[in-house]
C-alpha cells in the first residue's frame, strides 16, 4: 500500500463519512498499472455523493479502462475538514483507487458541469500540490485538462487548463490518451503533445490564443500564438452513439449518493429548442440508442449491481421514438424485480400517466411541471411549449388517479418578462389549488403544490446569450413580491435561490480570462463549494472581484451587442450565429419556433454532421 | 403463514477501508448483494414493504470484526453454499461472508439474545497500563458524548465489563482484549473505555491511532457464554 494509505488510517477517523475517500467499491477497477501505462485522474470538482451521480464519470471511467495502456482513477473534492486535515498533515490529493498523488498522474481532467463549481478545481490542484496557472507548470508536471457543459465558454478557466475538450468525449478522450503515449514513448516534449492534439476536433490549448482588447479595454478576439492552432475550434461530436461503448457496470457507491441507480441514457440533444436552454442547443443533433442497446443496458446494469432504481436519461424523455415500447418492456421486468423505474422529464400525455400510474402505485411521489414561465405570452418568448391546457388536462387527470402533490418550476429574470408574469405564477398555483380541492371535498387536506424559482442566468450558445441578467436586488424584490402573495394561498409552499451566487454564475458564464486572478483570490479567502448555500461566502467573493477590478456587473448585468465578438466564440458549438440571432429576434417579438420533428427549423448542426429530425413528423 | 418463513444465519468479517463504512450503509450494502445474487428475500407486510434482513448489534464507524453475524429471511429454502458463494461475488473487497447456517425461524432474531462482545484493541501510544487496579474499583467511570447535548458526560459502567486483560505489551503499544456487554440499543464503547483506562493508568492515549477489532459476538446458553455461530449449533443437539 502507498504512503497515502498509511496517513489516510489517521486522518479518516477525524474527518466526517470517511468512505468518501475510501474508493473500493464494486465495479471500481483497481489495478497495478504496467510500465508506460497512460494514467488518467478523472476529477469531479465536488462532493463524491455529487460526483458519483454523475453518468459522465461512469462513461469515461468506463471507456478510458478499456482503452489499452490506459489507466483511469477517481478523485473528487474533499469536503472543508477533509481539506484542512491534509494541509495539516501534509497529505497531498490522491485518486480513490490506488491512493496515487495526482501529481503522478498523467492527466488530470476535471468535469465542467456548472460554474460554481470552478473554486473546487483550484482546490484540488492545490491540494495536489500542481501549479494551478498553465504556464507555471513543469514538464513532468500532469497534464490539466477539462471537458463537459461549460467548456463551451471555459475561457475563465482557460488559464488554469493545458487541454480543453468540447462537445462529445467518449471517441476523443481515448485518442488523446493513445497520442499521449505515442509522445512519451517517442520522448517528444509537453508542447509536441499539445500541437499534435490541437489537429483533432473539439480540442482547444488555450495556451496558443492570446485575447485581444480594443481601445475601450472590452474583449476584441483572440491572436494566435501559434500558427497551426485553428482560428475556431469545432467541437467534437459522436455521429452514432450506438457505436461507443456504454458501461454495463456502475460503479456501486458504498454510502448514501444523491443518485443511486442504473442508468441508461436515451438520447442526446433535444429538438425542442427551449431559448434559455444550452444543452438544448449544444448538445444537437439528436442521437438515439437503440430499443435493444438500452433494454440490454438497463438490465445488465441492474443484474451486475443489485441497485433497486432504474433511471432512463435524456433532456426530454417522452420525445424518444420507440417510447412507448421501451417504456412497457421497462416496467415490466422492473414489477418483476422489485425495481422502481424513475423517468424524468415526462410529457404529460396519457400514456405518461398510465406509466406513472403504474410505477408509482399507491406511494405516488408528486407530479412535476417546468411551467418555466406565469403566462403563455412570456413562455412563448422564452419557446416553452407548455400550455395551461396541457397543465390542467393532465392535472384533472393526476387529481383523479389520486395524486396529491404538485410541483411547479419557474425561472425568474427571463427577457421581457414584467410583474404580470409573476401574477400569472401566483394565478397558476392558486387555481392549482383550487382543482385540488373540488376533488377533495372544498378543503385543501393532503394536497399540496410548491412553487420553485430558479434565476435565469443568460448562458453562451442559446439565443438568450446577449441578454442582461437582473441585478441581485430585482431578484430579491420580485422574490419578495411572489412569497407575499403566494403565503396567502393554503397549501402553497414556495423557494428560491440565492441571487448574489446567480450572479456569480452569469460572471463566470459569460466573462473571459481576465476572471482567473479573481478565482485564484476568491479561492485564498476562502471561497469553495460556491454551488451550495451552506457555507458560500458572499465577502471573500466581493472582495476578490473588487482587488482585481472586476465589476461583475460588466458581465453579468449588461445587454450585449450580438455583433460584438465573445469570448466563448473561439469555441463552435456547431450552431450558426445567424440562428440565434433569429431566434432572439422572434423571441423578442414573442414568436415561436415549431419542434424540429415538424421541420427544419435550419440551426446549421447539420453542417457539421447528418440530422435526420427535420421534419419527420410533418403533416 | 410466518412458519413457512427460512431464517439464515451469516458470519461476516468487515477489514480494511471497510471498516468506515456506517452500519446504514452496510444494510443497503447487503440488500444490493442479495439482489445481484437473485436470492429473493421476504419482505415486510405494509404500505412500504422491505427486506427482512437483520444485522445484530451493529459496530460503531471505525471499528473492523472478525465475526459479525448479519440474518435473512426467505420464503423458498436455499442451500447455505449456494447463498455464502453467490453473495460474496456480489461484495466488495474487505467484506466476506464466512459461513451460513439455516437456524430455527422465530420472531425474535438474534439481537435479542446477543449479549456480549469480545474486542481487541491496539493502542501504540500507551504502556504500563494497571488494569488489574482499574477493574477493581468500585465505580468505573468513562466519559461519552450525550447524543442529544454533545456533551459529556460521566457514565458509571462496571456491570458492563465482563472481562479485561492485557494481551501484549511491547515497544510498541499494548494490545488489550476486552470482553464487554452488549445490548442491540446500547452498547458500552470500548474507545471510551480505553480512554478511562489510560487516564486512569496514567499513560498516553491516541484516539487517531487506536485500532479496534471485534472478535466475536456471544450468547448465553445456561451458565456459559457462546459465540452465536455456535449457538443454534447446541441449541439443536439439545432440541
Ligand atoms: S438541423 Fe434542423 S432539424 Fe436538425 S437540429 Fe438543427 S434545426 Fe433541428
Amino acid at each position: 500500500m502507498s504512503s497515502v494509505q498509511n496517513e489516510l488510517d489517521r486522518l479518516l477517523l477525524k474527518v466526517e463519512k470517511p468512505a468518501r475517500y475510501i474508493g473500493g467499491e464494486l465495479h471500481s477497477v483497481v489495478r497495478e498499472p504496467a510500465e508506460g501505462t497512460v494514467r488518467f485522474a478523472f476529477c469531479f470538482p465536488d462532493l463524491y455523493e455529487i460526483g458519483m451521480s454523475y453518468l459522465g464519470l461512469n462513461i469515461l471511467y468506463h471507456l478510458l479502462n478499456t482503452t489499452e495502456h490506459t489507466y483511469c482513477e477517481r478523485c473528487f473534492t474533499p469536503a472543508r475538514d477533509m481539506m484542512a486535515a491534509m494541509k495539516d498533515n501534509g497529505v497531498p490529493l490522491f485518486t480513490l483507487e490506488t491512493k496515487t498523488p495526482l501529481k503522478e498522474m498523467d492527466f488530470v481532467g476535471f468535469t465542467l458541469q456548472y460554474e460554481l463549481s470552478y473554486t473546487n478545481i483550484l482546490a484540488m490542484l492545490d491540494l495536489a500540490g500542481i501549479p494551478a496557472l498553465s504556464c507555471d507548470r513543469a514538464e513532468d508536471d500532469p497534464i490539466v485538462i477539462a471537458g463537459g457543459p461549460c467548456a463551451f465558454n471555459a475561457e475563465p478557466i482557460a488559464d488554469f487548463m493545458d487541454v480543453i475538450l468540447a462537445g462529445d468525449g467518449e471517441e476523443l478522450l481515448p485518442k488523446v490518451c493513445r497520442i499521449r503515449k505515442e509522445c512519451k514513448e517517442t520522448g517528444r516534449t509537453k508542447l509536441d503533445f499539445l500541437k499534435e492534439i490541437a489537429k483533432l476536433q473539439g480540442v482547444y490549448i488555450p495556451r496558443f490564443y492570446e485575447p485581444v482588447t480594443d481601445e475601450n479595454g472590452a474583449f476584441a478576439g483572440y491572436r494566435k500564438l501559434w500558427d497551426g492552432a485553428p482560428d475556431r475550434i469545432l467541437k467534437a461530436i459522436v455521429h452514432d452513439i450506438d457505436k461507443v461503448d456504454f458501461p454495463k457496470e456502475l460503479i456501486v457507491p458504498l454510502i448514501e449518493v444523491v443518485h443511486d441507480r442504473a442508468v441508461a441514457e436515451l438520447f442526446r440533444g433535444c429538438t425542442r429548442g427551449c431559448r434559455f436552454c444550452q444543452a438544448g442547443m449544444v448538445y444537437r443533433p439528436v442521437r438515439e440508442r437503440s430499443e435493444d442497446k438500452v433494454i440490454d443496458i438497463a438490465k445488465t446494469q441492474l443484474e451486475n449491481s443489485g441497485q433497486g432504481e432504474l433511471s432512463l436519461l435524456s433532456l426530454s424523455t417522452s420525445d424518444y421514438t420507440k417510447f412507448e415500447p421501451l417504456v412497457t418492456e421497462l416496467m415490466g421486468y422492473c414489477k418483476d424485480h422489485q425495481v422502481s423505474l424513475s423517468l424524468p422529464s415526462l410529457r404529460m400525455d396519457n400514456f405518461s400517466f398510465k406509466v406513472l400510474d403504474e410505477i408509482q402505485g399507491v406511494r405516488k411521489t408528486g407530479l412535476t411541471f417546468a411551467a418555466e414561465a406565469g403566462t403563455q405570452r412570456l413562455r412563448d418568448v422564452i419557446n416553452k411549449n407548455v400550455t395551461e391546457e396541457h397543465i390542467f388536462t393532465a392535472l384533472e387527470q393526476a387529481f383523479t388517479l389520486g395524486w396529491t402533490s404538485v410541483k411547479l418550476y419557474f425561472m425568474m429574470g427571463l427577457p421581457t418578462e414584467t410583474y404580470e408574469d409573476l401574477d400569472g405564477i401566483v394565478d397558476l398555483a392558486r387555481r392549482i389549488m383550487e382543482k385540488a380541492k373540488e376533488h377533495n371535498g372544498g378543503k385543501v387536506g393532503r394536497y399540496s403544490v410548491s412553487v420553485s424559482v430558479s434565476n435565469f442566468v443568460p448562458k453562451p450558445d442559446t439565443p438568450f446569450m446577449w441578454v442582461r441578467q437582473n441585478t441581485p436586488e430585482e431578484f430579491e424584490e420580485k422574490h419578495y413580491y411572489l412569497k407575499d402573495r403566494l403565503r396567502k394561498i393554503k397549501g402553497v409552499n414556495f423557494r428560491y435561490h440565492g441571487s448574489y451566487a446567480s450572479m456569480l454564475e452569469a460572471v463566470f458564464a459569460r466573462g473571459g480570462r481576465e476572471l482567473s486572478g479573481a478565482l485564484l483570490r476568491a479561492y485564498e479567502l476562502g471561497a469553495a463549494f460556491d454551488a451550495w448555500t451552506e457555507g458560500f461566502r458572499q465577502d471573500a467573493w466581493e472582495q476578490a472581484l473588487s482587488e482585481n477590478g472586476i465589476d461583475g456587473s460588466y458581465f453579468a448585468l449588461n445587454d450585449i451587442d450580438p455583433d460584438m465578438p465573445m469570448p466563448w466564440e473561439i469555441i463552435d458549438c456547431g450552431i450558426s450565429k445567424e440562428f440565434f440571432k433569429d431566434e432572439w429576434n422572434k423571441a423578442q417579438a414573442a414568436v415561436t419556433t415549431p419542434d424540429c420533428r415538424l421541420g427544419c427549423n435550419g440551426c446549421g448542426i447539420n453542417a457539421h454532421t447528418e440530422c435526420r429530425w427535420g421534419g419527420i413528423y410533418a403533416e | 403463514m410466518q412458519n413457512s418463513f427460512h431464517r439464515y444465519l451469516f458470519g461476516f468479517y468487515k477489514k480494511g477501508n471497510m471498516r468506515f463504512i456506517s452500519h446504514l450503509d452496510l444494510q443497503r450494502l447487503f440488500k444490493r448483494c442479495i439482489k445481484r445474487a437473485g436470492i429473493v428475500p421476504a419482505y415486510s407486510n405494509g404500505f412500504n414493504p422491505h427486506e427482512k434482513i437483520n444485522i445484530v448489534h451493529p459496530l460503531s464507524l471505525g471499528f473492523e470484526t472478525e465475526q459479525d453475524y448479519f440474518e435473512m429471511d426467505t420464503e423458498t429454502p436455499y442451500e447455505t453454499d449456494f447463498l455464502v458463494d453467490r453473495m460474496n461475488l456480489a461484495l466488495p473487497e474487505g467484506i466476506r461472508f464466512t459461513f451460513c447456517r439455516e437456524i430455527p425461524y422465530s420472531s425474535r432474531n438474534s439481537s435479542s439474545i446477543t449479549e456480549s462482545s469480545l474486542y481487541e484493541a491496539f493502542l501504540p501510544a500507551s504502556q504500563n497500563l494497571n488494569i488489574d487496579g482499574f477493574i477493581i474499583q468500585d465505580r468505573v467511570v468513562i466519559l461519552k458524548k450525550d447524543k442529544k447535548t454533545k456533551k459529556m458526560v460521566e457514565k458509571e459502567v462496571k456491570n458492563w465489563i465482563g472481562r479485561i486483560e492485557l494481551i501484549r505489551e511491547s515497544e510498541e503499544g499494548s494490545t488489550v482484549s476486552m470482553l464487554l456487554r452488549s445490548a442491540p440499543n446500547e452498547t458500552l464503547n470500548p474507545v471510551n473505555l480505553l480512554e478511562a483506562l489510560c487516564a486512569f493508568s496514567g499513560a498516553a492515549f491516541d484516539r487517531e491511532s487506536l485500532r479496534v477489532t471485534r472478535k466475536d459476538l456471544f450468547a448465553r446458553r445456561g451458565e456459559t457464554l457462546v459465540p452465536l455461530s455456535r449457538y443454534y449449533e447446541q441449541e439443536h443437539q439439545n432440541g
